[in-house]
């Protein structure tokens, strides 16, 4: 997968992969799963409140 | 044709390899939000990166021991762990964009594509140098667990022997 990105964000994406011992592959990988999650977690609490609307 | 966004000091291009699933997910939400795969990989990114360093998935920087490990070198084997790591880098990249049914069919020792084969090649004369000059120059473990484990993986990625 290929990702256009700003190139301050890939320099902070490096550091961040070099300090945990990882390829930015798989860093990025750690980070799209993350983001995911959030992502999971916002439609569920958007679903909650959507059921709390009468 | 033109890029649909820009990046004012301009953009870059990072390959990653992953799973199918994430994969599928990621194009899910591109397309139910109307985007390009890229920008909604993009927009993960930046919000795996904004949740910071709290989560399981992403624990607190730990002590910098590659860095450290790597400043106990001498200058020339410094310099040549980092080109080795800089090449490294760039086949996991090249990896990445392979067809994923290209990469299965390399695991299993079949080789598909030219491209396969050029990045296998690589990949076969990274472990040739790790062999003969990384090993036994560098040596400090902990510099040669980090590169033997990257080198590992793409090896078994591509059906390279080891």
């Amino acid at each position: 997968m290929s990702v256009y990105l700003p190139p301050d964000l890939k320099a902070e994406i490096e550091r961040r992969a070099s300090t945990r011992r990882m390829s930015i592959s798989e860093y990025a990988l750690n980070l799209m799963l993350k983001g995911l999650d959030i992502e999971r977690a916002k439609e569920a609490e958007e679903g909650a409140k959507a059921k709390e609307v009468p | 044709m033109p890029r649909p966004r820009r990046f004012p000091d301009g953009g870059v291009v990072i390959s990653a390899y992953v799973p199918r699933e994430v994969y599928q997910k990621v194009r899910e939400l591109a397309r139910s939000e109307g985007r390009s795969i890229s920008e909604a990989a993009y927009e993960l990114i930046r919000r795996g990166l904004e949740a910071g360093s709290g989560s399981a998935a992403d624990p607190p920087d730990p002590p910098n021991a590659i860095q450290s490990a790597l400043k106990g070198l001498e200058p020339l084997e410094r310099e040549r762990v980092l080109l080795f790591m800089k090449e490294l880098e760039e086949a996991e990249g090249r990896l990445a964009r392979l067809r994923p049914d290209d990469i299965k069919l390399a695991r299993s020792g079949h080789l598909t594509s030219p491209e396969v084969e050029n990045v296998r090649r690589t990949v076969l004369g990274l472990k040739r140098t790790y062999e003969k000059v990384i090993k036994r120059s560098v040596r400090s473990p902990e510099v040669l667990d980090v590169i033997g484990e990257r080198l590992l993986r793409l090896m078994k990625e591509l059906g390279v022997p080891a």
